[in-house]
């Protein structure tokens, strides 16, 4: 993977999938190789299950192909586009595919553009071994909502049935779990 | 939390902050995230925070700890692609918030049951060669074919209207604009002189596989869900409508199963 465990601060990731309207297969072996890693480990984490994670990474990269002239560069790099259709494909399979709504939202519902905030945007860099732990030094009872939310795919509520708490906790920690997460991340901007 | 006309959620400043957590991590209600985008629509605060949660939580994507996938998924993916002729899905000018599903890409509208091609794959400067040689001689040849199905088009859809007629009943039928590259698909939003709206639809394909048409009222930038459908075998599906007072638009996407907030662009777009 050429940009190691993380994104590049720059996007040339848009440049390849430029290319792939004329149907250029390098393009989309490049960008495998470079997200093809992060990829997989994310659909892993979420399915828990080897084959249902490479069908998740298959799926979403033919969807680049397919459809990666419709990608919006004001809504975040490609990486992190490309991450967000693992997930919610992964999420998918975790729930089945017997016609059942759907309850849980994608990340990236709300028109959330990273780039309208400078200091978000060079959060984008930030590596998957910083996230790692940030995320392990979470208060656990913080760290729990986190997972089971954005790696089980689970809907507030059932948080709270699962973990046998009032809703309202859910929601703060939720909130108080991202409040620390960004304030690590931040800390580790600064001194780099 | 509030609750306004016709069941729609309100949230407040508060309640949206409150919930931002909840929002950013994806584990949100249906309903209240179409609250929390209706409210960052129209508020003139600034909710930085909400914005930057979400930020924090899609980098969780980073995480995992890397792991190599097997070799033969690259080989595999690749081969896909390969073989894959389905034509890649012409974006459309109609924006609203829309999730990202599992589905296509925000911001795209998938085909109908669009066609596989037969023809072989060749490489794009050798078609634009033979489309020049061969285009002044294809010119007149086209434009006759063209008037001809112009033709048939427009009786087709005159039949179409009589049919949508029939249903208004002395009320008033707005037509659906079709997205640019989906000029077959018809139907209208009926608002007749008595009873409920219908949605009529006279020419749709059957999706492919699993996928279903979902009927969406737009209100500003939100979309509320109306139900799925798939069309009879001659196209036809008739839809009862809710009241549509203060609805901007119906419009209609094309889903692999249905979803609580649109992860394709409109195809349909009836502007009331």
């Amino acid at each position: 993977m050429a940009t190691g465990d993380g994104p590049a601060v720059s996007d040339p990731d848009a440049a390849l999938l430029a290319r792939l309207v004329t149907r250029d297969e390098a393009a989309l072996a490049e960008l495998y190789d470079r997200h093809g890693r992060a990829a997989h480990a994310l659909a892993l984490r979420v399915t828990g299950n080897a084959e249902t994670a490479q069908d998740v990474v298959q799926e979403a990269f033919l969807a680049l192909w397919r459809r990666g002239h419709t990608y919006q560069p004001e809504r975040g790099a490609v990486r992190g586009w490309l991450l967000t259709v693992v997930r919610n494909r992964a999420i998918d399979a975790l729930r089945g595919s017997g016609g059942q709504v759907a309850r849980v939202l994608p990340v990236d519902t709300l028109v959330l553009a990273a780039t309208d905030n400078p200091e978000a945007e060079a959060m984008q860099a930030v590596d998957g071994r910083r996230v790692r732990a940030a995320l392990a030094a979470l208060p656990p009872e913080q760290r729990d909502v986190v997972e089971l939310a954005y790696f089980g795919g689970l809907a507030y509520p059932e948080v709270a049935e699962r973990m046998g708490i009032p809703l309202g906790t859910v929601k703060s920690r939720m909130r108080l779990a991202l409040e620390r997460l960004r304030g690590s991340l931040r800390a580790w901007e600064r001194d780099a | 939390m509030p609750e306004a006309e016709a069941g729609t959620l309100v949230l407040d400043c508060d309640e949206l902050e409150e919930l931002a957590g909840a929002l950013a991590l994806g584990a949100a209600l249906p309903q209240e995230v179409a609250a929390a985008q209706a409210h960052l629509d129209g508020c003139p605060r600034s909710h930085t925070d909400v914005y930057e949660l979400a930020t924090v939580a899609r980098l969780l994507a980073e995480a995992p700890e890397p792991v190599e996938p097997p070799a033969r998924l690259r080989a595999r993916i690749l081969a896909t692609a390969r073989e894959d002729t389905a034509p890649q899905d012409a974006p459309s000018g109609i924006r609203y918030p829309v999730s990202g599903g599992g589905g296509p890409v925000p911001g795209t509208a998938r085909a109908p049951a669009p066609a596989r091609s037969s023809l072989p794959r060749r490489p794009v400067f050798f078609l634009l060669a033979a489309a020049a040689a061969l285009a002044a001689l294809a010119l007149g040849l086209w434009n006759l074919q063209l008037r001809g199905e112009l033709d048939q088009r427009q009786e087709r859809l005159a039949a179409q209207q009589r049919f949508i007629d029939a249903f208004a009943g002395g009320g008033r039928s707005v037509a659906f604009a079709p997205a640019p590259g989906q000029e077959a698909l018809h139907g209208a939003v009926v608002r007749r002189a008595q009873g409920p709206a219908l949605a009529v639809f006279t020419a749709l394909p059957r999706p492919a596989g699993s996928d279903v048409y979902q009927l969406w009222a737009i209100r500003g930038s939100t979309p509320q869900d109306l139900g799925v459908f798939v069309p009879d075998a001659r196209g036809h599906h008739i839809a009862t409508l809710p009241d549509l007072t203060g609805v901007d638009a119906v419009a209609v996407t094309l889903e692999r199963e249905r979803v609580p907030a649109p992860t394709t662009a409109p195809i349909l777009t009836a502007p009331l």
